[in-house]
C-alpha cells in the first residue's frame, strides 16, 4: 500500500489544520504546501482535494472568497469558527489514534 | 520574472473545462485557476515548454474526463446536501413552538375537511388550485422582484441548478400524486389515509414554501458573496 493511502483518511484534518495555521489559501497552494511540508511524500490529487474542500465548505467548516488575481479569478478558502472547533476535536482523535497505533505496532513487553 | 498565462490561454483552459463536461461556472473558475497555477509552476523550471504541451501534461494529472467528472459530481452532491439540510432546518421550525401552531391548525383543518367531505376529490382539486396560484405568484411577482440573479447567456451555475432541481422534483411529485387521485371521480379516504394526508400535505407545503422563499433567499445571499457581478443591483 502506498503512503498516500495512509494519508487519505486524514485529508480533511490536514486541510483544516493547514488553513487554521496559514489563514486563507487556494486549492493549488494547498497541494503545494502539503507537498513541501511532507517533503514530497504526500501528493494530494485534484480529484481528492476539491471534493473534500467542497464538502467542508458545504458543512460550514470552510468559507470562500473569490477575487481577481491577474487575469483570472481565484477562490480562497478560510476556516470558520465551527471549523476551528472541528480541528481541535479531530486533532485529539488523531493524537489518540497515533498513540494506539504505536502501542499496537511496538507493544511494550512486560517482563515482570 | 516568471512566465504568466495570457488572456487567450486562460480562455483555452475554460474551453478545456467545457470539453471535459464541466459546464458550471463556479467549478470552472476554480479548476482554471488550478490548471493555470500548475502550468505557471511548470514554466518556472521549464520556461521553454509550450503552453499546449504543459496543458496536456496537467490535464493528464487531473485524470482526464474521469478526474473532472469526479470533481463535478462531488460538488453537486455536497451542494445538494447543504441545501437539503438548510431546507429541513427551516421546515423543523414549523414543528416547534410557536410555528407548530400553524402546522397543527393546517393538519386539523385538513382532517376535518376530509372527515366531513362527501367527495374528497374536491379537497385535492382545491389544493391543486392553491398550488398553481402559489406558483404563479412566485414566478410572476416574487422571483422577478426579490431574486436578483442575472445569469449572463453562456454561463451556468450549479448553485442555481440545485435550487431549480429541488423545486422541479417537488412540483412533479405533487402533480403525479394529484393525477393518481384524479383518476377516480369519487374518493373518500379512510380515517388512517385522512390522518396520513393531513400530516404530510402541510409538511409538503412547508418544504415547498421553504424552497420558494427561504432557499431562494439563501442562494441569492451566497451568489452575492461569491459572484457579485451576476447579481442585479
Amino acid at each position: 500500500m502506498g503512503t498516500n493511502q495512509l494519508y487519505k483518511g486524514s485529508l480533511a484534518t490536514i486541510i483544516l489544520k493547514l488553513l487554521g495555521e496559514k489563514g486563507r489559501m487556494y486549492g493549488y497552494q494547498i497541494t503545494q504546501e502539503v507537498k513541501a511540508i511532507s517533503s514530497g511524500e504526500y501528493v494530494i490529487t485534484e480529484g481528492a482535494l476539491y471534493p473534500m474542500l467542497h464538502k467542508l465548505e458545504a458543512q460550514g467548516l470552510l468559507t470562500v472568497e473569490i477575487e481577481m488575481t491577474g487575469n483570472r479569478m481565484r477562490k480562497y478558502y478560510s476556516i470558520t469558527k465551527n471549523g476551528k472547533r472541528e480541528v481541535v476535536d479531530r486533532m485529539t482523535e488523531m493524537e489518540s489514534f497515533i498513540r494506539n497505533m504505536q502501542s499496537l505496532l511496538n507493544p511494550k513487553i512486560d517482563l515482570a | 520574472m516568471s512566465k504568466k498565462l495570457s488572456e487567450s490561454q486562460i480562455d483555452e483552459l475554460f474551453e478545456l473545462c467545457y470539453y471535459r463536461s464541466v459546464n458550471y461556472y463556479e467549478i470552472q473558475v476554480e479548476l482554471v485557476d488550478h490548471l493555470a497555477s500548475a502550468i505557471e509552476n511548470l514554466w518556472k523550471t521549464n520556461p521553454e515548454m509550450l503552453f499546449e504541451e504543459a496543458m496536456y501534461m496537467i490535464d493528464e494529472q487531473f485524470g482526464g474526463n474521469q478526474g473532472f467528472e469526479t470533481i463535478k459530481k462531488e460538488k453537486e452532491k455536497a451542494l445538494r446536501k447543504k441545501y437539503w439540510y438548510l431546507l429541513w432546518k427551516f421546515a423543523g421550525d414549523y414543528y416547534k413552538f410557536p410555528k407548530i401552531m400553524i402546522t397543527i391548525m393546517l393538519t386539523l383543518t385538513l382532517y376535518t375537511a376530509f372527515h366531513f367531505s362527501e367527495n374528497d376529490q374536491w379537497i385535492i382539486v382545491s389544493l391543486v388550485v392553491l398550488f398553481i396560484a402559489f406558483s404563479l405568484f412566485y414566478h410572476l411577482y416574487f422571483f422577478p422582484t426579490f431574486v436578483k440573479i442575472k445569469i449572463t447567456e453562456g454561463y451556468s451555475f450549479l448553485l442555481y441548478e440545485v435550487a431549480r432541481i429541488g423545486l422541479r422534483s417537488k412540483t412533479e411529485l405533487f402533480f403525479i400524486v394529484a393525477l393518481i387521485f384524479f383518476s377516480n371521480h369519487q374518493i373518500h379516504f379512510t380515517t388512517l389515509a385522512s390522518i396520513v394526508l393531513s400530516v404530510f400535505i402541510p409538511l409538503y407545503f412547508v418544504l415547498l414554501y421553504g424552497d420558494y422563499f427561504f432557499i431562494s433567499k439563501k442562494i441569492n445571499e451566497h451568489f452575492k458573496e461569491q459572484f457579485p457581478q451576476f447579481v442585479k443591483s
